[in-house]
């Protein structure tokens, strides 16, 4: 997979446990532990099987949870990228 | 069940002379202390609240755990301002204190060892209380009436595990009582003298990085039953708020989860096995909120929670 895409932090290992679309997640390479909820849980469990563009991650999630036809996702997955940047889960595309 | 000799098997002469002399050793919880110190003070603070703990005999071949003075300074400082100071294994982790702060800085010595040494559980900054087999753990920030919520469900037939730390053992996920004296801060020691008149409190120490301290002595029953661990059944965070009427509410288990991590004493030193033991301790527990400001109030609420071993 092309390195331009997103991709899960380099030596990123989460530990985690989900409960009422929450989850606590520990990233064993950082020491970090996190609330992320069932969207960014969805993000990195798509992006835990290789490296995606934006397009991609968008058209997946929506198949994967069944998003209604109407609704603009888009910035809803862009506001969980650049939060899973910001928790230093995700790298950007470079 | 052993016999246990308790602390105050000794006369207060003898244990204040053993004190200043080779140190007493006494067991406090889990683990077994070696006090010695000259300052009446701290000998009459000690016999006073740990009167009732297992005396651990002497002999070179006894096992302490801590090996902790104190003592107060020496040179002009015994004339002017005296000062003590706190030392463990011979090392002095901490700037003195004033004289008058000895029995605090025990207590907060003792924490201190706790939390930088017992890794093989994953220790947390709450209150627990024990009933019926089950350990509720309440964490909360200073200022939240934790202790004063502690003292006063413990003077009402609750167990106390410990007004400082949750230890949950890696092992089996049981908390491990270690009962000792609850801190109480300012306005709190008044409160508790009135709320419960048989407490018994010690000497207040005025003037201290957390205002005007007391310790009360935790209650016969817990001492006694101190090896007696129990399930985490509930995790509740008390918030003390002026007239508010009693109210308890559901938390996100994952909010609580990350607060528990954060106020952890080593969560970050046990990796993946303090994360699991994290994750399964609030899994089994029911995560709640309590805000109150009357105690008779949460008494008759935390006593009508319906929870079995």
């Amino acid at each position: 997979m092309s390195p331009s895409g997103w991709c899960l932090a380099s030596g990123f290992d989460p530990l985690y446990k989900g409960w009422d679309g929450e989850t606590l997640l520990y990233d064993q390479f950082s020491g970090d532990t996190h609330v992320v909820d069932d969207l960014c849980m969805a993000i990195i469990e798509l992006l835990a099987k290789g490296c995606l563009s934006e397009e991609q991650i968008l058209k997946k999630i929506v198949q994967y949870i069944d998003v209604d036809p109407g609704i603009d996702f888009d910035p809803v997955v862009q506001q969980r990228l650049a939060a899973l940047v910001k928790l230093n889960i995700l790298q950007c595309p470079t | 069940m052993p016999h246990v000799t308790p602390l105050n098997s000794l006369s207060f002469a003898r244990f204040s002379s053993q004190l200043a002399g080779a140190g007493v050793a006494f067991s406090v919880g889990p683990f077994v202390v070696s006090l010695k110190s000259s300052i009446t003070s701290v000998a009459e603070g000690v016999y006073q609240l740990y009167g009732e703990y297992p005396l651990i005999a002497g002999g070179a071949d006894r096992f302490v755990d801590y090996y902790l003075a104190l003592e107060q300074s020496q040179g002009l400082r015994r004339w002017h301002r005296p000062q003590v100071k706190f030392s463990y294994d011979g090392l002095h982790p901490f700037k003195p204190l004033p004289l008058n702060q000895a029995l605090p800085l025990f207590e907060w010595g003792l924490n201190w060892c706790v939390a930088s040494q017992m890794h093989s559980y994953l220790l947390i900054h709450a209150a627990v209380i024990e009933r019926n087999g089950v350990a509720i753990i309440l964490p909360a920030p200073p200022g939240s009436g934790k202790s004063t919520l502690c003292a006063g469900l413990v003077s009402r037939g609750w167990r106390l595990f410990s007004d400082e730390m949750a230890i949950i053992s890696m092992a089996d996920g049981q908390v491990v009582p270690c009962p000792r004296p609850i801190g109480l801060k300012n306005e709190s020691i008044q409160i508790m003298r009135d709320y419960e008149p048989q407490a018994v409190i010690s000497r207040a120490s005025l003037d201290t990085i957390k205002g005007t301290v007391a310790l009360m002595k935790a209650p016969s029953d817990s001492i006694r039953r101190a090896a007696e661990t129990a399930r985490v059944g509930g995790i509740i965070f008390p918030r003390y708020q002026t007239n508010a009427e009693a109210l308890m509410t559901v938390r996100s288990k994952a909010q609580t989860g990350l607060y528990l991590a954060d106020n952890s004493f080593n969560y970050s030193v046990t990796g993946a096995r303090g994360f699991n033991m994290l994750a399964e301790v609030v899994d089994g527990a029911a995560c709640l909120e309590f805000t109150y400001s009357r105690l008779d109030d949460a008494v008759r609420i935390f006593d009508a929670l319906e929870w079995s071993a």
